[in-house]
C-alpha cells in the first residue's frame, strides 16, 4: 500500500523551539531604544529638571522665554528656515519637473548634478559663499552692501545644502502620475498648459507638502551652516552648542533641544500624513508617465537646469579653489599646502582616520541592525506587540535632529547611574548614535524591499520545516543584498558628513574630519577647512563609486533576477 | 537512506468512499471556532476526511474556507475546538510541528532557487546524503513532468509549471497531508483545466489525503471525492459532488453548484405546485414535514414545446434575451402570466431552423423529476 509507505518513511527530524523568532524581537527592540527612544527621553526629562535634579516644571522654558537674547534666535531660526524653504522650492520644483516630465537633453547628468550637494558636509557650500561673497570675496558687491556672515548667507547656503533632498522627493512625487490621466484630459481637448494645472499640480500636491517640511526640518536644525556664515546671528541648532558647550547651561540646552525637538516631529508628521496621501493616488494600475516633446517648455527648462547646475558647480569650484590657495585672499598661489597640512598635522591626520572608522563601523553595525529589523518587521516575526514596537522605534530617529539626539546622548550615557555609563567617549558610542540617527531610511527601505515577497514564502518554508533563520539565510538574504550594499552606503557617507549629532560627543582621541572642520573653522583657518570639507566629498564619492561596483557585481552574480531564459 | 525507502511507489487506486466505511478518518475537526475580535471567521466546524480522500472545501470569497484550512496547518490557532490527525491531536501544535505540505495560489517559490532548488528546499536540513536528495528531487520532477526545467529560475518558467514546482516541493517530504488553497485560480483557463486534472491523477497516484480551498463549482465537482460547502463561517453540506448537485440541503449550496431558478412557493396541494401565478407538477407528492418555501430547478431543466413531449400543460413566455453558449443556447424567459417572474432557460442549439429570438412566443415546461423544493437555509 503506497500510503503506508509514505508514513512509514516519512523523514523526520526533530523539531526544535525556534528562538530566533521569540528571542531576537525583544532584544533588538531593547538595542535600538537603547540608543533611539531613551537619550531622547532623557533630554526631554531634563528639560523640566532643575541643577540640583528637582522638577521645576516649566520654569526652565520661562527661564528661556526671559533671558534677553536667547529668544530671538528662536525666530531667526523659524523664519530664515521658512525663507530658505520658499527658495528651494521655487528652484526644486522646476528642475524635478524638468528631469522626470519633459524630454530635455541630458536628464540623468542634470540629476546627478543636482544630488551632489549630498555627498559634501553642509559646510561646503558655506566655505565656497565665503570665498565668492566673503569681506574678500570676489563677488562681494553682488550682495549690495549685505554681509554675507548672517541671514544672507544662512539662507544662501541651507538652500544649497536641501536643495538635493526636495529634487529627490518632488522628482519621485512627479514621477508617480498615470499616463492615462493625460490621455483622458487630451481627449477633452484640454491643452498643454490646461494638463499641467488641472492633473500634474493637483497629482504632485502632496510631494510638494512633503518636500517643504523636510527641507524647512533640514535647514532648522543644520548645525555647520551658521556656524561657518551665521556671524553674530543666533540660530538654536548654534545656541543650543553654545550654551551646552560654553556655558555648561545643560537645561537651558534641554529647553533648546526641545524647541527644536517639537518643529522637526510636527514637520514630520505632515511628511508622513502627505506620503500616505500621495501612496493612496497610485494604484497598482497606473500607467507609467510618458513626458511629452514640447520644445519652448524643454529649452527653458534646460536653460533653467544648466544655470542651476552652474550654480551648485560654481560654489563647489570655489570652495575647491579656495581650498588650494596658499592664504586666502592675500596669496592666491595655487598649491596642495593645505591638504598636506592635514596629513602632517596628528590631530588631523588622526581625525580622519576616525572618520573612516567611523563610517566603516557605522555601515557595518547599521547594516547588520537594519537587515534584522527590517526582515522582522517585513516578514512578520514575532510577537505582534514587540514588532510594531520596533517598527515605532525605527522611526523615531528620522524627526529628530542630530543635535538633539546627540545632546540626549550625554545626558543618558554621562549618568553615572546608567550601566552603559562606560560607553561614553568612546568610538562605538559615536558609531552607535550615527547609526540610530540616520536609522529610519534604511530600514524602511530593507522593510519595503523584503515585502515584495508573498506572505506565502514563510508559510511554504515552515510546512517544509525549515525555521525562520534557515529561510532568512537562504531566501531573504540573498533577495536582500543589493539593498544592503546600498544601506552600507547610505551609513558611510552618512557618517562621514554628519557633524551635527556628535558635536557633544567627540573628544580629543574620537574627533572625527568633519568636526575638525569646525575646529579649523574656530580658529579661522579657513584653506584648511576647504580642503577638508573638499576631502570629505571626494572620499563619499569614492565610497558610492564603490558602492555602485558592488552592487552591479552583486546584481550580476544573482543571476535569478534575469528574466530570459 | 536509499532512494527505494524514499520513493513514491504508485498507489493502487483506492476507493475512498469505499474504503473508509469502516476506517476511522486520518483527520478530524470538531467545533472548530476562529474569532477575528468581533466577527466570527470559522463557526463550529465539524468534519472527518478519510485517509486518501481528496476533498475540495468550496465556498464565495470570505466564507472563511480560506481560514479553515489555515487552521489545519496551524498558521492560525482555533479559539475552540479540536483537530486530530492520524489519532493526534494537533491543535496546540505549531506548523513546523505538524505533517503537511502546502500549495498556495500564489506559487511562493523562492525566486532565488532553482527548480531544484525549490523542490529540495525542506529536503536540504534532512540528514540525507547529497546523491539521495538529487535522486528524490529528480524523482518529484518526474511525478510533475518538469525533469528538463530544474536549473531554471521560478521567474524563467510558466505559472503553469511554477504551480507544479510548488506542488513538487509540497510533496517532497511525503507529508500525510496535502493542503491546496486555490492553488488553480491564478492560472489561463486552459492551463487551469488541464492542470486540474493533472493534480486529480497525481494525488490518485501518490494517494496522499488532501484537502483543496476553492470558489470555483467545476473545479470542485470534477476532481473531488467530497465536497464541502461553506457559507459565512458555516458549513452548509458535504457530500459527493453528484449528491450535492441533485440534492442540495438548501438554496445556497443549490446555487453555488450552479445557476438555479428559485420560485417563492404559494401553495402546495399533492404534486401540484402554485407559484407567482405559474402551476407546476411534482413526480410525486411530498412526504411528512414542512416542504420547502422555494421551488427550484436547474435552467437545463426546461424544455421548450417545440424540441420535446411535455409533461402537463406548457407555460407560454416570451424570449427576452438570448447568449450563444456553443452547443446550448440560453433564454431568459418572462412567462406570460402577469406577475411572474423571468425564468433562465438552457436549451440544445437547435440543428436546424432559427433558434429563439428575443421577441419570439415559446412553449416551455419543466421535467416533473427536476423540481425541487428547498428552503433559504438549513
Amino acid at each position: 500500500m503506497a500510503e503506508v509507505a509514505i508514513t512509514a518513511h516519512r523523514p523526520t527530524r526533530q523539531i526544535m523551539p525556534d528562538l530566533t523568532g521569540k528571542a531576537l524581537p525583544p532584544v533588538l527592540l531593547l538595542v535600538l531604544g537603547t540608543v533611539t527612544v531613551l537619550p531622547i527621553s532623557a533630554l526631554l526629562i531634563r528639560a523640566f529638571l532643575g541643577r540640583d535634579g528637582g522638577f521645576v516644571g516649566l520654569d526652565n522654558f520661562i527661564r528661556y522665554a526671559t533671558e534677553p537674547g536667547l529668544a530671538v534666535a528662536a525666530w531667526n531660526s523659524t523664519s530664515l528656515s521658512a525663507i530658505a524653504t520658499v527658495i528651494v522650492m521655487a528652484l526644486a520644483f522646476p528642475y524635478a519637473y524638468a528631469l522626470v516630465r519633459t524630454r530635455m537633453p541630458g536628464r540623468g547628468f542634470f540629476r546627478v548634478m543636482a544630488l551632489l550637494p549630498l555627498l559634501a558636509p553642509s559646510l561646503l557650500p558655506a566655505f565656497g559663499l565665503v570665498f565668492l561673497f566673503g569681506n574678500q570675496g570676489w563677488l562681494k558687491h553682488w550682495l549690495l552692501g549685505e554681509s554675507l556672515y548672517g541671514p544672507v548667507g544662512i539662507v544662501m547656503a541651507s538652500a544649497f545644502y536641501a536643495f538635493p533632498h526636495a529634487v529627490l522627493i518632488l522628482s519621485a512625487g512627479l514621477s508617480a502620475g498615470d499616463q492615462r490621466h493625460y490621455e483622458a484630459a487630451r481627449a477633452l481637448k484640454a491643452g498643454p498648459w490646461r494638463r499641467f494645472v488641472s492633473v500634474t499640480l493637483p497629482s504632485c500636491r502632496y510631494a510638494a507638502i512633503s518636500a517643504a517640511s523636510i527641507v524647512y526640518i533640514l535647514v532648522f536644525t543644520d548645525f555647520g551652516i551658521p556656524s561657518v556664515v551665521g556671524g553674530s546671528t543666533n540660530v538654536l541648532a548654534t545656541d543650543i552648542y553654545k550654551l551646552v558647550i560654553g556655558r555648561f547651561d545643560f537645561e537651558m540646552g534641554a529647553v533648546v533641544g526641545v524647541l527644536l525637538l517639537l518643529p522637526a516631529v510636527i514637520a514630520y508628521g505632515i511628511d508622513w500624513f502627505a506620503r500616505r496621501s500621495q501612496r493612496s493616488m497610485i494604484t497598482g494600475k497606473s500607467v507609467p508617465i510618458q513626458p511629452e516633446r514640447l520644445v519652448w517648455r524643454d529649452a527653458a527648462l534646460l536653460a533653467f537646469a544648466c544655470v542651476v547646475t552652474c550654480v551648485i558647480l560654481g560654489i563647489i569650484g570655489m570652495a575647491i579653489y579656495g581650498s588650494l590657495v596658499r592664504f586666502w585672499p592675500y596669496n592666491l598661489t595655487l598649491g596642495l599646502q593645505n591638504y598636506e597640512r592635514l596629513f602632517t598635522d596628528d590631530d588631523e591626520f588622526r581625525a580622519l582616520g576616525n572618520s573612516l572608522v567611523l563610517a566603516t563601523g557605522a555601515a557595518l553595525i547599521g547594516t547588520t541592525m537594519v537587515a534584522l529589523s527590517g526582515w522582522l518587521v517585513a516578514r512578520k516575526l514575532g510577537a505582534s506587540g514587540v514588532r510594531n514596537g520596533l517598527q515605532a522605534v525605527a522611526m523615531v530617529p528620522v524627526a529628530v535632529p542630530g543635535l538633539v539626539l546627540g545632546l540626549g546622548y550625554v545626558f543618558f550615557f554621562n549618568n553615572p547611574v546608567n550601566p552603559l555609563h562606560g560607553l561614553q567617549g568612546t568610538m562605538l558610542l559615536i558609531m552607535l548614535c550615527t547609526v540610530a540617527h540616520f536609522y529610519t531610511v534604511p530600514h524602511l527601505m530593507a522593510v519595503n524591499e523584503l515585502q515584495r515577497l508573498d506572505r506565502e514564502i514563510d508559510m511554504a518554508a515552515q510546512a517544509l520545516r525549515v525555521r525562520p533563520a534557515g529561510s532568512a539565510r537562504r531566501v531573504f538574504l540573498p533577495v536582500l543584498l543589493p539593498t544592503l550594499v546600498d544601506i552600507a552606503g547610505y551609513f558611510f557617507v552618512n557618517a562621514m558628513t554628519t557633524v551635527s549629532a556628535l558635536i557633544f560627543l567627540f573628544t580629543a582621541q574620537t574627533r572625527v574630519a568633519a568636526i575638525a572642520v569646525i575646529n579649523l573653522v574656530e580658529g579661522s583657518r579657513i584653506g584648511q577647512a576647504a580642503a577638508f570639507a573638499v576631502l570629505i566629498m571626494a572620499l563619499s564619492m569614492v565610497a558610492t563609486a564603490i558602492q555602485m561596483v558592488l552592487r552591479g557585481l552583486v546584481l550580476r552574480s544573482q543571476s535569478w533576477r534575469r528574466r530570459t531564459t | 537512506m536509499t532512494l527505494e525507502t524514499v520513493s513514491l511507489s504508485v498507489a493502487p487506486n483506492v476507493e475512498p468512499s469505499r474504503a473508509s466505511a469502516s476506517a476511522r478518518p486520518f483527520l478530524s475537526l470538531s467545533g472548530l471556532t476562529k474569532r477575528y475580535g468581533a466577527t466570527t471567521v470559522v463557526q463550529d466546524a465539524s468534519l472527518d476526511v478519510m485517509r486518501g480522500e481528496l476533498l475540495c472545501i468550496l465556498g464565495p470569497s470570505g466564507c472563511g474556507k480560506t481560514t479553515l484550512l489555515r487552521l489545519i496547518a496551524g498558521f492560525e490557532t482555533a479559539d475552540a475546538g479540536s483537530i486530530r490527525q492520524d489519532g493526534q491531536e494537533i491543535s496546540a501544535h505549531p506548523p513546523e510541528a505538524r505533517d503537511f505540505g502546502i500549495v498556495f495560489q500564489s506559487y511562493a517559490l523562492f525566486p532565488n532557487r532553482t527548480v531544484a532548488g525549490n523542490v529540495g528546499f525542506g529536503l536540504e536540513v534532512l540528514p540525507m546524503s547529497r546523491a539521495d536528495r538529487a535522486a528524490r528531487i529528480r524523482e518529484l520532477l518526474e511525478l510533475v513532468g518538469l525533469e528538463g526545467h530544474s536549473q531554471k529560475y521560478p521567474s524563467q518558467i510558466s505559472g503553469g509549471q511554477q504551480q507544479r514546482v510548488a506542488l513538487a516541493r509540497a510533496l517532497a517530504l511525503s507529508p500525510g497531508l496535502l493542503l491546496l488553497d486555490e492553488p488553480l485560480s491564478a492560472l489561463d483557463a486552459n492551463v487551469r483545466a488541464s492542470l486540474r486534472d493533472e493534480l486529480r491523477a497525481l494525488q490518485r497516484r501518490v494517494g496522499v489525503t488532501s484537502i483543496m480551498v476553492t470558489h470555483d463549482q467545476q473545479e470542485a465537482l470534477s476532481i473531488a471525492d467530497r465536497v464541502v460547502v461553506m457559507n459565512a463561517g458555516r458549513i452548509e453540506q458535504v457530500g459527493a459532488p453528484a449528491e450535492l448537485y441533485h440534492q442540495p440541503a438548501n438554496l445556497f449550496v443549490a446555487r453555488i453548484l450552479g445557476e438555479i431558478n428559485a420560485l417563492p412557493v404559494s401553495s402546495l396541494t399533492g404534486t401540484c405546485v402554485e407559484s407567482q401565478g405559474l402551476s407546476f407538477r411534482l413526480a410525486e407528492p411530498l412526504g411528512a414535514g414542512k416542504p420547502g418555501a422555494f421551488l427550484c430547478f436547474r435552467p437545463a431543466a426546461v424544455t421548450l414545446a417545440n424540441e420535446g413531449m411535455l409533461a402537463g400543460p406548457g407555460i407560454g413566455a416570451r424570449v427576452t434575451a438570448t447568449a450563444f453558449l456553443g452547443d446550448r443556447l440560453r433564454l431568459v424567459l418572462l412567462p406570460d402570466e402577469a406577475g411572474a417572474p423571468a425564468i433562465t432557460a438552457e436549451v440544445p442549439f437547435p440543428r436546424f431552423g432559427a433558434p429563439p429570438a428575443p421577441g419570439d412566443h415559446v412553449t416551455f415546461g419543466v421535467a416533473p423529476s427536476q423540481l425541487f423544493l428547498l428552503d433559504d437555509h438549513g
